[in-house]
């Protein structure tokens, strides 16, 4: 009897994983549904003026799915094992930077410095996203990311606490697991204190002194010219965040620079 | 204070990661095979785009010759002009014989709008050389890849339009990035010198 037990929920695991593909969608598992709602993001594109009086306004963000925890090494590796070309060994130098991957001895071989649990770091814009569209979705927008980490604003003391606990700190020589930080107002944990992360348009406002030109036309290098201004000049762990993922390129790869996932609302 | 300055010396901090990230690459690159691309080639890039002739084609329909690349849109009435003017610049002052041998790339960030009859349009009122221009029309994620290998910051201005930065690239036959031109200029002059000694290795 316990055979045909077995024999039968293998059945049944067999069809629920059957249903699971003819849907066309991988499960969404680990991941939480952010809700629609207002917040007021750190950067301002546009600057207000007569024709745009609403540029400093609360603005609107869609719902959408997003991870609970940073992408492990574990979850990182198992992508690599499935997709060869995003293997370090393989890794084309258009797509990454030649610390890809590092703390892995190997090409499928995680180490104590790369444990299983602990955020996926070294890894490119490029494979981050890569990583994300073969589950089914992609990395956060700025925008999303900056909504979810501080709970639509409610939560804005509690991220700048952590994130200067977390600057405070010597940069770690071994990252901590996921999932041991505080969990935020949307079920969220680890977007500060742990690792920075990759976003889908992490360069979108970027505006460096590099970008200047010598003769000091702002409008010479942007089109449309650069941030308007920020919400809030004392919110430096804010500065932090939007300088850091403006100092990146797509093939960068550091140490402490992870990523998650991101999707539609079901 | 301007913003930017900020920016800057705050990235400063927070890039104590950032060094190894960014190391100078460490490029090998493998004998010229138009099947394979070289590992830093953008024409690793498998996106799908449509020509202003409405060709369905890859990156590498590019190969083989270098390339004046740029990212912009049509309905632009600020930088992208100037990002056109310059590479007509450089068009225009090659050696008689070299400009046969050039490819100008025009690649629209607007995949809403830009399909490839308005490039075609905008092709033909700027009298681009058919043998020697091609805009480009692809979908989101294929302007996203690009804009991110090109180093080509963007973002949707809120109003239709689009905030981006001013690069024109020039690419090597194999599609590898040697010399990228940041900001508009009067006279491209940089990019022409460089595209001269890239067409005199191949002579």
């Amino acid at each position: 009897m316990r055979g045909a037990g077995a024999i039968l929920l293998g059945a049944l695991a067999l069809a629920a994983s059957l249903a699971d593909c003819l849907a066309g969608e991988w499960k969404p598992e680990g991941m939480v549904v952010v809700p629609a709602g207002r917040y007021t993001p750190f950067v301002r594109v546009k600057a207000p003026n007569a024709s745009n009086p609403d540029a400093a306004a609360p603005q609107r963000v869609e719902a959408f799915r997003l991870d609970v925890e940073p992408a492990t090494n574990a979850e990182f590796l198992a992508f690599v094992t499935e997709h060869p070309e995003w293997r370090k060994s393989r890794i084309k130098t258009l797509f990454a930077d030649p610390s890809y991957l590092r703390r892995w001895p190997s090409d499928l071989e995680l180490a104590e410095a790369a444990a299983r649990d602990t955020p996926a770091t070294n890894v490119s814009w490029f494979a981050a996203e890569a990583y994300c569209k073969a589950r089914g979705f992609r990395l956060p927008t700025t925008e999303q990311w900056e909504y979810a980490l501080a709970d639509a604003g409610r939560g804005q003391d509690a991220v700048r606490q952590r994130s200067f606990e977390w600057f405070a700190r010597p940069n770690d020589t071994r990252l901590a697991a996921v999932g041991k930080g505080p969990v935020n107002g949307f079920g969220i944990s680890d977007m500060t204190g742990l690792v920075w992360e990759w976003t889908l348009d992490f360069d979108a406002y970027a505006t460096t002194a590099e970008s200047r030109d010598p003769n000091g036309k702002d409008n010479a290098q942007f089109c449309g010219g650069a941030a308007a201004g920020v919400a809030d000049l004392t919110d430096y762990p804010a500065f932090m965040r939007y300088s850091m993922r403006a100092s990146l390129k797509a093939n960068y790869t550091a140490d402490n620079l992870g990523f998650r996932c991101a999707g539609d609302a079901p | 204070m301007k913003l930017r300055f900020v920016f800057a010396a705050v990235a400063v901090a927070a890039l104590t990661f950032g060094a190894a990230a960014a190391r100078a690459h460490d490029m090998q690159h493998m004998e010229l095979d138009a099947a394979v691309p070289t590992s830093a080639s953008l024409y690793n890039l498998d996106s799908q785009w449509t020509t202003q002739d409405g060709a369905s084609v890859r990156l590498d329909v590019l190969a083989e010759a270098p390339v004046v690349a740029a990212m912009g849109y049509t309905s632009c009435k600020d930088i992208c002009p100037a990002i056109v003017a310059d590479m007509m610049w450089v068009e225009n002052h090659l050696p008689a014989d070299a400009a046969g041998r050039v490819r100008f790339a025009f690649f629209s960030i607007d995949s809403a709008v830009d399909t490839p009859p308005k490039l075609k349009a905008y092709a033909d009122e700027h009298g681009f050389d058919p043998d020697r221009w091609t805009l480009f029309h692809g979908d989101e994620d294929a302007v996203r890849e690009l804009a991110a290998a090109l180093g080509v910051s963007y973002r949707p201005d809120g109003q239709g339009g689009f905030d981006h930065a001013a690069v024109i690239s020039l690419l090597d036959a194999r599609g590898e990035i040697v010399f990228q031109q940041r900001g508009t200029q009067a006279s491209s002059k940089e990019l022409l010198a460089k595209l001269t000694a890239l067409l005199a290795q191949r002579k």
